[in-house]
């Protein structure tokens, strides 16, 4: 009985059975690669038909590979670095822009800020010398004026002898102008 | 599935430039001016009419720096 079991599985038959069984395995991991790729391949392109869409649509970019996601974010940064600009949105401009951007932006509205500062100290400027001006013009009346009052005070004052005039009190009260 | 880093965003320069205009007023302008010197009661002058005149716009003169230094110090936020 056991030896007739025994001849079954015996000579060629026993290299049959392994190829087949070798054959099964080999099989087996082959087609578990090939499912595997599948797998693999199906999930990056739909992780791909998800970035496109992400960059389309202004989305998250987490889904992204690095490069991709880093150049759509740089492009996203210039569309806000130039809304922020020309909107004057200070906020906007320090989150989007590029150091270079910020420093060239910075540095117009330091320039801006002292055009205005120094337009307004030339403003007051000109008022001042506007007002220094009619000063010194009521100043030169009232000097012209005394002198004028000198003379008439010593035209009135007695001439002595050897043409000297005399200057009392009251004349000299009127030649000083008190 | 990879997971993108997000992209650091640019350092902050901040240039900050401000212009202060201030006006100082020498020191002549801060001392007080002092006041004319007082003249003898009852006094009289005798003399020349243009030298007599010459005395009289002396002081006209004087009181005329007075008042452009006193405008001056007003000017200088003294007064």
């Amino acid at each position: 009985m056991i030896a007739g079991l025994l001849s079954v599985f015996s000579g060629r038959r026993w290299l049959a059975a392994g190829a087949a069984g070798l054959a099964l395995v080999a099989g087996l991991f082959w087609f578990r690669a090939v499912l595997t790729e599948r797998l693999e391949l199906r999930e990056k392109v739909a992780d791909s038909a998800a970035c496109t869409a992400a960059v389309k649509s202004g989305g998250d970019l987490l889904i992204c590979p690095q490069p991709v996601a880093d150049a759509a974010t740089q492009a996203r940064r210039y569309l806000e670095c130039d809304a922020a600009l020309a909107e004057g949105r200070i906020y906007g401009v320090a989150s989007a822009c590029s150091a270079a951007v910020k420093r060239r932006d910075a540095e117009a509205e330091a320039a801006a800020h002292e055009a205005r500062q120094l337009e307004a100290e030339l403003t007051r400027t000109r008022a001042s010398a506007q007002a220094a001006l009619s000063r010194a013009q009521s100043r030169a009346q009232a000097l012209l004026r005394k002198d004028q009052n000198a003379a008439l005070a010593l035209s009135r004052a007695p001439v002595g002898a050897h043409g000297r005039v005399r200057c009392d009190d009251q004349c000299l009260r009127e030649l000083l102008g008190e | 599935m990879s997971r993108a880093k997000p992209l650091p965003r640019a350092a902050d320069p901040v240039v900050m430039r401000s212009v202060e205009t201030r006006r100082e007023c020498p020191a002549e302008l801060l001392a007080d001016v002092s006041p004319a010197p007082a003249r003898p009661e009852k006094g009289w002058l005798e003399g020349e009419a243009e030298t007599l005149l010459w005395v009289g716009r002396l002081k006209n003169w004087g009181e005329d720096l007075a008042a452009r230094l006193s405008a001056a110090r007003t000017e200088c936020g003294v007064n």
